[in-house]
């Protein structure tokens, strides 16, 4: 049988360990704290990935999610764990986006297509909404320091989540006026994450998000900033890896004209994990 | 892994609390990530790296009953996937000289059921 990509590396680790987890919670178990904080480590990553390959997480936020990590920042995610479970709804309207899946009413009876794009397109404003009104709970128990890397750490993926259900909605190319506006919104992401370099340890998933709308000679030269600052603070592959898929595949073709949505290259170039 | 370098206590102290009960599982994900950043700078060697990581998974594999040592297993996972994202480097660097095998989760999983 033949191996798919998804099954490989970074993505192979992260499903095997939701199947475990998934396993391990399906018993009514209880998990120690130890186990929840690695538990959280993997929820993360498993969640960028899901933005990124459109798809629902495999490790659901109601598994890790309790009042202790809501009420003091996380140290994979900092302030923004109240704010995940926006995100794991925003694979879910992702997923069925990529899919094209018809909406289903409650009886289980299939709307037509036109109803179920005026749904979804409520259903993403309803979200859009939320998101936006989503606030850190910030909290005074850390240094001043760490303060503004974990706050701007929550503005940046709070935008970037924004500018990512705009795509969902408005794909790459979609019209001159949707590109506008992903650019404007990409730069407010950038410029949040141009904070000083050392901070941009697991800013990765924001700067994709944002660096591939960049059209100006200007402010790609700003993305890629913020990619070396990632790479800086981290010295990880993934930060290289993240940079040439923007630089290569997703810059290069709009530059040729040709489909440049970075939501469908990344199928196509496997191995961009902005982690 | 961690988002400021503000936690770096803390994750260092929860991995230790579990190298406590499992020496010789968490030595060797922790020597392969240790030594995928000495090969960064040229002094140490990614293929013994390889070899801890291929252990780990290894150790994955036949594993008792990983449910039973969940925060022993999502450990080595968090281990696997750092080590995960930094050694994809080598592949970046010299994409044809050298490959890092690839993990199946096929393999894996099948060895729980």
């Amino acid at each position: 049988m033949k191996t798919s990509p998804e099954e490989l590396g970074l993505s192979g680790l992260l499903s095997s360990a939701a199947i475990l987890v998934n396993r391990f919670f399906l018993h009514d178990r209880h998990a120690s704290h130890i186990a929840k904080y690695f538990l959280r480590a993997l929820a993360r990553q498993d969640m960028i990935m899901s933005l990124t390959y459109r798809r629902r997480p495999g490790i659901r936020t109601a598994l890790w999610l309790d009042e202790e990590c809501v009420s003091s920042p996380d140290r994979f995610m900092g302030w923004t764990t109240s704010l995940m479970p926006l995100l794991e709804e925003l694979c879910e309207l992702a997923e069925d986006t990529r899919l094209g899946l018809r909406w289903e009413d409650a009886d289980g009876k299939e709307d037509d297509s036109l109803s179920t794009g005026i749904l979804r397109h409520k259903q993403a404003i309803d979200l859009q909404l939320r998101i936006e009104d989503w606030q850190p709970v910030v909290t005074d128990n850390i240094p001043v320091a760490s303060k503004s890397t974990l706050l701007a750490h929550a503005t940046a993926l709070q935008l970037a989540s924004l500018l990512y259900l705009y795509r969902i909605q408005y794909p790459a190319g979609s019209s001159l006026a949707c590109d506008q506006q992903a650019i404007d919104m990409g730069k407010q992401v950038l410029s949040t994450l141009g904070v000083v370099p050392e901070k941009l340890k697991t800013m990765l998933w924001p700067a994709l998000v944002a660096a591939c709308e960049m059209l100006h000679v200007e402010d790609r030269a700003v993305a890629l900033e913020v990619f070396d600052g990632v790479y800086t603070s981290r010295a990880t592959a993934t930060a290289l890896a993240v940079k040439a898929f923007c630089m290569e595949r997703v810059w290069q073709a709009r530059d040729r004209e040709q489909d440049w949505d970075w939501m469908k290259l990344i199928y196509r170039y496997p191995g961009c994990t902005p982690i | 892994m961690v988002v400021s370098s503000h936690f770096v206590n803390e994750m260092s102290a929860n991995v230790l609390s579990v190298l406590q009960l499992h020496p010789d599982a968490i030595r060797d994900t922790l020597v392969a990530i240790g030594q995928s950043y000495l090969d960064r700078i040229g002094r140490g060697s990614f293929v013994s790296a390889l070899g801890s990581r291929q252990r780990t998974l290894a150790r994955l594999r036949t594993m008792e009953n990983p449910l039973q040592n969940l925060e022993l297993a999502l450990c080595m996972f968090v281990q696997l996937t750092g080590l995960e994202v930094r050694a994809s480097n080598r592949c970046l660097i010299a994409p044809h000289s050298w490959f890092l095998p690839s993990f199946s989760r096929s393999n894996l999983v099948r060895s729980w059921t």
